[in-house]
């Protein structure tokens, strides 16, 4: 019997299809390793996505993201040419919406240091998708924390698409066989995103009752939208 | 009255600072030798915190605070060291520490550094993404007993022979032991690269730091 990939997914999460696996892949895997494999003799197409996932036996996982900015919906940001060939989105940390306008603050020839769109001042490599050195959070403390918390408001204009049950609808008729996914993190990972995470672990012994704040307000917002997910937008 | 070293070497292992900043100055205007209070409570509360990290008693964040507050007993102590004092500090060895070339992360790094400072170690930190060069030269400037290389990525850690070889170019390589690290560094590929020490986390770090030192 075929069953469709949302029951087959449904079965994994609830332990009902042992020996079954959803292994995810190709995107996460950082294209300096895929270039690394290659020198280490694994085949030239491994660089193509798909060949990519057909040969490490990745599964497609295809699921229907839901509309909501969450923060982190690079297909949905604004991109941004920062010259010399250097292109940033104004996506970062969830679910921050709207998130920062990139932009470049001083470089030389091998590195960038620029405020990315989680509002970090960041050093990259220009040539290269490797992860960048966290110099700067948004998040210091209390006043800086109010300040940021405010692009957490759930009910910001376009976060949300403009027709909620429009936007059901479609989904109940289009996404039948898919599972509904909806782009949410942690709340350790998301703080350690706001503050760094030196200066978070700090803060759980220096102001504890900070931390919690910056825990609620997360949750308060609407955990990237999962409170609308499961409940029905903002309502 | 309990015995300020106790007292000093609890606090750092608790992450007090302001415990630890009190009791040097009482202890300190008591007449206790800064360098007592060094080598006695400081250094061996930061050893006991680092052995129970090692035990899984303890927690990054508990060793983070544990070095801040041995830190601050440190600074408190500094206008009282002697000449003789202030050499003692360091006494444990010169560790030339950096994160190489193509890699940009600091934050192992940075732990294991403040680690071997905290245990006595002269920590020269040359930063991240350093090249053979810049690790080559500050270990020939600061005379370093250590060499020891951070990396994150399996793609950058390729990059530590490159060191290796540098090292060996410039007559360094029998002066000096090397030590590398990194969430893909293993054991298994120190002993690939040829290299002496190998460390998983910033307590283990100062044991191979000492053991290397032995060598």
């Amino acid at each position: 019997m075929t069953i469709t990939f949302r029951e087959r997914y449904l079965g994994v999460c609830h332990f009902e299809r042992p020996g079954d696996l959803l292994l995810s892949g190709p995107n996460l895997i950082w294209v300096e390793a895929l270039r690394e494999w290659v020198k280490q003799g694994a085949p030239e197409e491994i660089m193509n996505f798909f060949f990519c996932q057909q040969y490490f036996q990745f599964d497609p996982l295809p699921r229907w993201l839901v509309e909501i900015r969450s923060g982190l919906e690079w297909w949905r940001g604004k991109v941004y040419d920062l010259g010399h060939g250097i292109r940033a989105g104004d996506w970062g940390t969830a679910p921050a919406y709207p998130g920062f306008v990139p932009k470049i603050l001083e470089e030389d020839e091998r590195t960038v240091v620029m405020i990315d769109g989680g509002g970090r001042k960041v050093k990259s490599f220009k040539q290269s998708e490797k992860m960048p050195m966290f110099l700067e959070y948004p998040v210091k403390d209390r006043a800086s924390w109010k300040e940021y918390k405010k692009r957490l408001d759930p009910a910001t204009p376009g976060r949300y698409p403009d027709d909620w049950d429009a936007y059901v609808w479609q989904i109940n008729e289009q996404a039948k066989e898919l599972p509904i996914s909806l782009q949410v993190g942690g709340f350790f990972g998301y703080l350690r995103e706001w503050m760094g995470l030196e200066p978070l672990l700090y803060m759980f012994y220096d102001d504890p009752a900070l931390v919690e704040e910056m825990m609620d307000d997360y949750a308060l917002s609407g955990n990237g939208g999962s409170q609308a997910g499961s409940q029905g937008h903002q309502d | 009255m309990t015995d300020p070293l106790i007292t000093i070497s609890e606090a750092v292992q608790n992450g007090d600072q302001e415990q630890v900043i009190k009791t040097v100055g009482v202890a300190l205007k008591a007449g206790v030798p800064a360098s007592a209070l060094l080598e006695k409570a400081l250094v061996p509360g930061i050893r006991a915190l680092g052995e129970k990290f090692k035990n899984e008693e303890v927690f990054l964040p508990e060793v983070l605070i544990a070095i801040r507050a041995m830190n601050r007993g440190v600074e408190e102590l500094k206008p009282h060291f002697t000449a003789e004092d202030a050499k003692k500090q360091y006494k444990e060895g010169t560790v030339v520490i950096g994160t190489v070339e193509g890699d940009l992360h600091d934050i192992g790094k940075n732990l294991v550094g403040m680690m071997l400072r905290a245990n006595g170690f002269n920590v020269v930190d040359v930063g991240v993404d350093v090249s053979a060069d810049s690790f080559i030269s500050a270990a020939k400037e600061n005379g370093a007993d250590v060499v020891a290389m951070s990396g994150l990525l399996t793609t950058t850690i390729t990059y530590m022979p490159t060191v290796i070889e540098g090292l060996k170019k410039a007559g360094l390589r029998d002066r000096v032991k090397i030590m590398v690290g990194g969430a893909p560094v293993t054991r298994q590929y120190a002993d690939e690269i040829g290299v002496e020490g190998f460390a998983e986390d910033c307590a283990s770090a100062v044991d191979e730091a000492r053991r290397l030192m032995k060598l």
